[in-house]
């Protein structure tokens, strides 16, 4: 079975422990996956922040977020997909990544930089824009209705990245529902 | 931190914006953290809701990580 599929069962049946286990052995296997290290991190930082564990592991598991992240920043720290997955990851906990929010923004916004027409990447655009101007309400009212919509792209390209899209996907969706009231 | 499944919609619609709730959580929480380092599902009375609270105190300032409504 495919990692993916395996590490998504892992997550569903919470067995946060193996799941770990199962991305370092697919990390040493893959060293230069960019997935891997997005879902890796994602892993750890959703256990760390949204999930029951064992409080004394919490400095084990603390110590391997900062390790993946470090090791993952040096290696991608120029690719765009990399740059807008772990910058929406550091939003939930940055101290965690050894990082403050201006860098976390500045990784954002580098992602769309590096990929102006990525409308993932552009969520940051939008979620900027000041709804008292009208234009810019307009563009930020139409970018939500995309996300509300059922089999649009944009929702399809989130839902494919595992549990962090589903995470993303639900943050999307709130902002835009909160959007359009 | 306002995903869904954190049940913040009805304290949302409350303040209007999610920096006033933050904002709100962070003074209901004063005196309530320790000094530093991890806290966990510390309860904090919002506009009458009662909300959980996670986060850690870095450098003597309360961060939050998660704020939800059970």
């Amino acid at each position: 079975m495919e990692w993916k599929k395996k590490l998504r069962l892992l997550e569903l049946d919470k067995q946060w422990d193996c799941a770990i286990v199962l991305m370092q052995q697919v990390i040493k296997e893959n060293p230069d996956d960019i997935d891997a290290y997005i879902y890796m991190n994602y892993l750890l930082m959703n256990l760390l922040v949204e999930e029951e564990y064992d409080q004394r592991k919490h400095d084990i598991y603390a110590s391997l977020i900062k390790k993946y992240f470090d090791e993952s920043y040096a290696k991608f720290y120029n690719n765009a997909e990399y740059l807008f997955c772990t910058g929406v990851t550091a939003v939930m906990a940055e101290w965690y990544f050894g990082i403050d929010a201006q860098a976390y923004e500045a990784m954002l916004k580098k992602a769309m930089q590096l990929e102006p027409d990525n409308l993932v990447y552009k969520r940051t655009y939008y979620m900027h824009l000041d709804k008292n101007i009208p234009k810019e309400k307009r563009e930020v009212s139409s970018y939500a209705q995309l996300l509300l919509q059922n089999n649009s792209p944009l929702v399809e390209s989130i839902k494919s990245r595992g549990a962090f899209g589903e995470y993303l996907l639900s943050c999307m969706q709130g902002w835009a529902e909160r959007t359009l009231k | 931190m306002f995903q869904k499944k954190h049940n913040l919609g009805l304290l949302l619609e409350k303040l209007g914006k999610e920096e006033r709730v933050v904002l709100e959580i962070l003074k209901s929480v004063e005196g309530k953290l320790p000094a530093s380092g991890l806290f966990k599902d510390i309860p904090v009375d919002v506009c009458g809701l009662t909300v959980h609270v996670r986060g850690m105190v870095v450098n003597g300032i309360p961060r939050l990580a998660t704020i939800f409504i059970k």
